[in-house]
């Protein structure tokens, strides 16, 4: 049954060949044959006979091609002979088929520049529109849910404290207790040469209360949760998951979205205060070991220097960073389409952007703290 | 042996529960053959296992002259291209467009032209009832019907001669369901196409399967036609195939 396919052709009269086709015109010796008919000489010849007489197998492509052989013998007469009844009504079929079938649809459209441009803006503004339009639902829900506080979803925001809050401390306290070690460790070598050695306690102080520590946190749990919500939501899209739970009147922003963002608003100071802590106690072990600062000797000065405005300072921030993350996490999830391709390009863009959010967010603030003389 | 599959004493066991114990049956060339039983007596699974995505614990499995769990690599890659699977719920590729996701299995395995792969692609769409504007579309943008036609077309895409069908006409409406049983018939005369089915469509099986097996309680209560099986009673059976007696 196994027959390859074999081709051959003979000239039978001036002008005039036959190709003789045999054993099976399947799909996987189509471009064999479309090679061996590329590579005929046909100067002068204006007829072509094809002989399917001795075909043992044809499939659909195989009589797609035979179909279409007019299109590879552009300036031949065609004619098509066969013996097996069976292959011409299948040949025919085809036929009958392929004329009401056109392959234009396939086409993808190209556009100009222009048009590409006005597109893209045209889908940048949009995207805006509907986050605000998001924004203001949320707000909304907020609203609503204050003035019913009882239908607020306690457990959930119990339970997504536990998943991106509580156990964020090892990783949280391990970056900054480095980072301290780094910051710490750099500026001995320089503030050793100048003798300002207590100094450090100042600078650690300043630096890792009203910056470095909010936005570690911030940087950690945009990459975390951020990352976590968008994905968890987008696939929750996929399934239809948050479409079954509309149709039974659960309503996505009091199930899904709230609960995440007042879990990550309420609780970023928290894990600001760990960054803060093990941040500077990261300085003061640098400051013990490389500039004979005693810990004593660094708390005391560091409570008689720093006060506690700069710790309120950084924990302020908190909540706004915090909630930059969850709603651009959130809305990235609820913005996937339903195929898998889009949860990844809203993930990533989830957590670009919420690390764009938050660094332009501290701007903002230290415009602010200026002006007001903080 | 002209059997086009062939399996022999399959046990199947997910941790300790066994969903399959010592089921035999096969499939002659050219014939379609449905697999039926109630929900959850491993009929998606004996399926998987045909096509090389679940191993069975014991038992032999002949497909199309090769020994399925002996097989290498390389034997079961030249398998893949002589089946086609349809799976119970479509499993599209959502990134690609309708038109790509019956494309690609030709891109990827032929050296065709691009113009004669769309040449192809349009006529297996027209084939399974879709226009060719439907191509462009996303499997997110098109119905569940439609999902099940285009994931006909992927399956056919390579010119199987084996086709799997994992409940082909659930979630069909009536009229589309009789559609795909005539294209099944169809296909069968005009690709010499063997078919392995499981349906819970009466209709469905009635009009096209040339035999049966009833899987029930982790055995093959009853294999061949469907008068065979009408005659045999389990209370599957009896709740199964009353419509069909009383329409005899
Ligand atoms: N990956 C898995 N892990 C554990 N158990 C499984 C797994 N896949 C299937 N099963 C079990 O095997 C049994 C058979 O499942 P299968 O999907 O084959 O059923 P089915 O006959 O196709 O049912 P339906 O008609 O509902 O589609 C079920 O009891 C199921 O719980
Ligand atoms: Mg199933």
């Amino acid at each position: 049954m196994a027959h390859p396919l074999l081709v051959s052709h003979k000239n039978i009269a001036s002008g005039k060949i036959e190709i003789d086709i045999s054993g099976n015109l399947t799909l996987n010796y189509i471009s064999s044959i479309k090679r061996y008919i590329g590579e005929l000489s046909l100067e002068g010849i204006d007829t072509v006979d094809i002989n399917l007489d001795n075909i043992d197998n044809m499939d659909s492509s195989g009589a797609i091609f035979i179909d279409s052989i007019s299109a590879q013998l552009k300036n031949q007469k065609i004619n098509i002979t066969c013996n097996q009844p069976e292959i011409i009504k299948n040949l025919a079929l085809i036929h009958a088929k392929m004329k009401n079938i056109n392959t234009y649809g396939f086409v993808t459209d190209k556009h100009s520049l222009l048009y590409n441009v006005g597109f893209q803006s045209a889908k940048a503004y949009k995207t805006f529109l509907s986050f605000l339009s998001f924004f203001g639902e949320l707000n909304y829900s907020f609203y609503l849910l204050l003035l019913h506080p009882s239908k607020i979803r306690y457990k959930e925001i119990i339970f997504e404290i536990n998943a991106n809050i509580i156990k964020a401390f090892g990783i949280i306290a391990v970056t900054s207790f480095l980072v301290g070690v780094v910051v710490a460790y750099q500026s001995s070598i320089q503030l050793a040469k100048y003798g300002a050695n207590v100094f450090i306690v100042d600078m650690l102080g300043l630096s890792i209360l009203r910056e470095l520590g909010p936005l570690i946190t911030a940087i950690i749990i945009a990459g975390r949760s951020g990352s976590f919500f968008t994905a968890q939501i987008g696939a929750m899209k996929v399934t239809l998951e948050i479409d079954a739970m509309q149709t039974m009147g659960f309503d996505a922003m009091r199930f899904l979205v709230i609960p995440r963002i007042v879990a990550l608003v309420f609780m970023m100071p928290v894990l600001i205060f760990i960054a803060d802590i093990s941040g500077l106690f990261g300085g003061m072990l640098v400051a013990k070991y490389q500039l004979g600062i005693s810990a004593s000797f660094f708390i005391g000065r560091f409570l008689e220097i720093i006060s506690v405005k700069q710790f309120l300072v950084g924990i302020i921030k908190g909540p706004f960073f915090a909630f930059l993350i969850a709603s651009i996490a959130i809305y990235h999830g609820l913005n996937v389409k339903n195929d898998t391709q889009s949860i990844g390009v809203n993930t990533t863009k989830s957590v670009v952007e919420s690390i764009f959010a938050i660094i332009v967010c501290d701007a903002v603030f230290s415009i602010i703290f200026t002006v007001l003389g903080i | 042996m002209d059997y086009i599959v062939d399996i022999k004493d399959i046990v199947t066991k997910f941790g300790t529960t066994v969903v399959h114990d010592k089921i035999s049956l096969h499939v002659k060339s050219g014939e379609i053959y449905a697999i039926v039983g109630p929900s959850g007596c491993g009929k998606s699974t004996l399926l998987r296992e045909l096509v090389a995505l679940h191993k069975p614990v014991s038992g032999s499995i002949n497909i199309l002259g090769y020994n399925l769990l002996n097989a290498s690599y390389k034997q079961i890659q030249e398998l893949r291209k002589q089946w086609g699977f349809l799976f119970q719920n479509g499993a599209l590729f959502s990134s690609l467009s309708i038109y790509d996701n019956i494309a690609l299995p030709l891109m990827e395995y032929t050296d065709l032209s691009s113009k004669f792969i769309s040449k192809m692609v349009a006529y297996k769409l027209d084939l399974v009832g879709l226009k060719d504007s439907d191509g462009s579309l996303f499997p997110s943008e098109i119905s569940g019907g439609m999902v099940k036609k285009v994931a006909l077309a992927r399956a056919l895409a390579l010119e199987p001669r084996l086709l799997f069908l994992d409940e082909p006409t659930s979630g069909l409406d009536p009229i589309s369901a009789r559609e795909f049983d005539r294209l099944l018939l169809r296909l069968r005369e005009f690709l010499s196409l063997s078919v392995v089915m499981v349906s819970h469509d009466l209709h469905s099986i009635r009009l096209t399967a040339d035999r049966l097996a009833v899987i029930d309680d982790k055995h093959i209560v009853v294999q061949g036609s469907l008068d065979d099986i009408v005659n045999t009673h389990t209370p599957f059976i009896n709740a199964f195939f009353d419509a069909y007696k009383d329409k005899r």
